[in-house]
């Protein structure tokens, strides 16, 4: 047996035992996470006991009684009530930095139950940029007044990995579980949200040299947290020479790590750091919690390990930073961070006998650079794909000075055959020079003077991220607004009708990947007589696509998968599809109009467009003929 | 939404089942597909192709365990997707150091019968039953869930070694259970 069969076959075990397993491990999270909080705040929680009066208001307050007018201006104070027949939800306050986020709420029993040996089953979302949520970040939360028999009042507390400017938080309540066991009370779903105010933050300016074991690329103190962004330093070293899943065990952890505040006055104040996460860049995240907040208008420095990295002016959290995902997010982050979102494509190739590396395009503001490098070996066979993923590439950052920098280096994948990389640096770079094997780079970190150099058509077709006025809608439409190529949709999308239904197509796109090339869309089927739908499934049957050359429809060989149903009044499918690179085959019986086999040599940016077909069960095929450019 | 409603609009035949499934069960199942395939594009896509499925095999089928009847489709489609972006060499991560470590239990040679599978299964089931409830918590939360090792560690409060040989002394058990059942040499 192989360790993929016993994987595989693991995925088939007695459902309970899985259901049971994950349900113990909600429970063992949050019991060991109560745990460790209630004994890092016994105090402060005392307290809360001993003070807590009849109303609720002020309850953070109560959490953090020295200095809790640090943060007072930015709590959000709602006392929002919704209930049901058998349950009440009390939204009281919530605060947030951008990184860490609590949140105050009773739950009231209404059906004359108790609520001791019951926990609530609540769903605590914050939001940032329109809509987005994250799911990374440590969670827990906190019993405030136990002492009620029918109603209880929690603190709930989330830290983000990534520094994030939140705009508002939503709470679910769905109903009651046990503490211990499966029995649970189904409450249907109250939901209550707020909005949320960030108080600021002072950021570290970055220190260090090439010398150095780490880059801490970010350093980010509010009252209410600290975190702490560091990077292996790779000045003079190849990323494959690194050990990274070692690193992940035995660097960067908080455990021989020194944290202190220290303030103008000389003082200091020891923070305790945990890990939060590790990625596969080897890039770490430590976080500290106050609980005892401190003033941070008067911290000068935080030492790590001795060295003190000067804090700048209080400044708003930014917008989230990390390795988003979508369009519009990718769009202004880089204009936050470069100044704009569009990139350089300047002519910068360097070929050694073995290896060619090409910049495809770059942003950079010195400090911070993101570059999309396409690495080609002529020789080897297979050709189509890159000959590693950047493990054998050498940096090397130089100031105006020329002097050597500490670089840190974070892998976004591939994307089309590019190799995406972020570089940080210890000080802002003048130069930065990438090497791989006999092929140097040299790439000067200037945006004004990379837009002077001649500008090349980008030799992929890079990410064009291109924002959709409802991209921020949900989750999913955002993964669907990814990458744009090919295909332009104006605000309306194009459209067609047969008098029945209208056929949208609202987002598009395609992607390329060695030996792949994916169609994505989102196509709605609007219907205009104000008929029901019908079933789902008949409808999905009636949905092809096919290629255009020539005006002549080229059947297009690869995976078929629609999923879809009725969404705000309107059908929709959500299309995927992969076809293999120039592997296409002639349409059988469909008679005149399709192009012959033979000698058919194309890919799929070759076409002239896309043809999408949708014949309702009713009747009345409904074309919509996409025109693809790759421009 | 309750489950059993759930599985009631599938055997209706209404769309609106999918919808509250992603509603409900969505943000399970994308953990599941993101922690082996670590990409959200293809995990949303696995995540689709879970209602796609599902709503091909509701009926005849009625779960009784809806959420874990979708975390299975969802990790067998992630796993399909896995393996064939693995033999083009293109993804590794934390799915390939947990087959890695599964490699302790086993001979390497494949399986080829239906009979053998369904063999594998129940000794499967019979060894994880014979584990304490925290074991048997944290086996699964590493092989069928493939959390990571770092953040297993945090939540049990141990070191990354500790948990190493927790989960070692575990393979171990298990590599000796198969034996035992003939399932390996």
């Amino acid at each position: 047996m192989t360790a993929l069969e016993l994987m595989e076959n693991l995925g088939e075990v007695d459902e309970e035992l899985l259901w049971t397993a994950l349900h113990t491990k909600t429970h063992r999270r949050y019991r060991r996470a109560l745990r460790t909080a209630l004994i890092a705040a016994a105090v402060l929680v005392l307290l809360a006991l001993a003070a807590l009066a009849a109303s609720e208001s002020g309850l953070l307050e109560r959490f953090f009684p020295q200095n809790y007018d640090l943060i007072s201006d930015y709590v959000s104070r709602v006392e929002a009530v919704t209930e049901n027949d058998m349950l009440r939800l009390t939204l009281h306050e919530a605060v947030t930095d951008g990184v860490r986020t609590l949140v105050a709420y009773t739950v009231e029993r209404l059906d004359g139950g108790g609520m001791a040996g019951w926990e609530p089953e609540t769903e605590i979302t914050p939001y940032y940029m329109g809509g987005r949520t994250f799911s990374s970040g440590a969670r827990s939360g906190m019993t405030i007044d136990a002492s009620e028999t029918a109603r209880r009042t929690y603190l709930w507390c989330c830290s983000s990995t990534d520094d994030t400017a939140l705009e508002s938080v939503s709470i679910r309540l769905l109903g009651l579980k046990r503490t211990a066991g499966r029995e649970q009370l189904d409450a249907g779903s109250l939901t209550l949200e707020t909005s949320l105010t960030a108080c600021p933050v002072r950021m570290a300016k970055r220190l260090g040299s090439a010398a150095d074991e780490e880059l801490v690329v970010s350093v980010r103190l509010s009252p209410l947290s600290l975190r702490i962004l560091s990077y292996r330093n790779l000045a003079g070293m190849k990323p494959g020479d690194v050990e990274k899943k070692e690193d992940v065990r035995t660097v960067g952890g908080p455990s021989d790590r020194r944290v202190e505040l220290l303030f103008r006055d000389g003082s200091r104040q020891h923070v305790s750091m945990r890990h939060q996460s590790t990625d596969s860049s080897g890039v770490v995240v430590l976080m500290g919690d106050f609980w005892d907040l401190p003033d941070v208008r008067r911290v000068k420095a935080v030492v790590i390990d001795g060295r003190e990295y000067p804090l700048t002016k209080e400044t708003a959290p930014a917008p989230r930073q990390g390795l988003g995902m979508d369009a519009p997010f990718l769009e202004s982050q880089r204009a936050w961070l470069y100044g704009s979102h569009e990139a350089a494509h300047p002519d910068l190739t360097a070929s050694g006998e073995a290896v060619t590396l090409a910049l495809d395009g770059i942003w950079t503001n010195g400090y911070t650079t993101e570059l999309m490098l396409k690495i080609e070996a002529p020789h080897e066979e297979n050709d189509w794909e890159p000959v590693n993923t950047g493990g054998n590439l050498t940096f090397d950052a130089r100031n105006r000075q020329g002097e050597a920098l500490a670089v840190g280096v974070r892998d976004g994948g591939l994307v089309q055959g590019l190799l995406s990389l972020i570089v940080e640096c210890s000080d802002q770079a003048a130069q930065l020079t990438i090497g791989d094997g006999d092929a140097v780079l040299v790439i000067p970190l200037d945006m004004k003077k990379l837009q002077k150099l001649p500008q090349i058509e980008p030799k992929e077709a890079s990410p064009r991220q291109t924002a959709s006025p409802d991209a921020g809608e949900s989750y999913r439409q955002a993964v669907y607004d990814e990458l744009f190529a090919g295909v332009t949709p104006d605000s309306t999308g194009y459209s067609a009708d047969n008098g029945v239904y209208r056929l949208t197509a609202v987002h598009l796109y395609l992607t390329e990947e060695p030996g792949i090339v994916r169609l994505r869309a989102w196509i709605e089927a609007a219907r205009l007589d104000g008929e029901p739908y019908g079933m789902w499934e008949e409808s999905r049957a009636g949905f092809s696509i096919c290629g255009l050359k020539d005006g002549k429809e080229v059947v297009l060989n690869g995976g078929l998968g629609h999923v879809g149903g009725v969404r705000d009044g309107v059908r929709y499918f959500s299309v995927r599809e992969d076809y293999r690179y120039g592997d296409f085959a002639l349409a059988e019986a469909q008679g005149a109009g399709v192009l012959p086999a033979e000698g058919l040599d194309l890919d799929l940016l070759d076409l002239d467009g896309l043809r999408l077909t949708w014949t309702p069960p009713e009747g009345g095929r409904i074309t919509l003929d996409l025109p693809m450019t790759t421009a | 939404m309750e489950d059993r409603e759930i599985v009631e609009l599938y055997w209706q035949r209404d769309e609106q089942a999918i919808e509250e499934s992603d509603k409900k069960y969505g943000g399970l199942c994308r953990g599941v597909a993101l922690r082996v395939l670590e990409s959200a594009e293809d995990s949303e896509e696995c995540v689709s192709d879970t209602w796609l499925r599902s709503w091909n095999v509701i009926p005849p089928q009625r779960p009784a365990l809806l959420g874990a009847f979708f975390a299975r489709i969802t990790r067998n489609l992630a796993l399909d997707r896995w393996r064939s972006a693995h033999a083009a060499k293109r993804l590794g991560g934390e799915t390939a150091l947990a087959l890695e470590e599964l490699g302790d239990c086993v001979s390497g040679e494949s399986l080829e019968e239906e009979a053998a599978r369904r063999e594998l299964v129940r000794v499967l089931n019979d060894f994880l039953r014979s584990l304490p409830e925290g074991d048997r918590s944290l086996f699964l939360r590493r092989y069928w869930s493939v959390e990571t090792l770092e953040t297993l560690a945090k939540q049990e409060g141990m070191s990354v070694s500790a948990l190493h040989r927790r989960l070692g002394r575990l393979r171990a058990a298990l590599a000796e259970h198969l034996r035992k059942e003939g399932i390996e040499p």
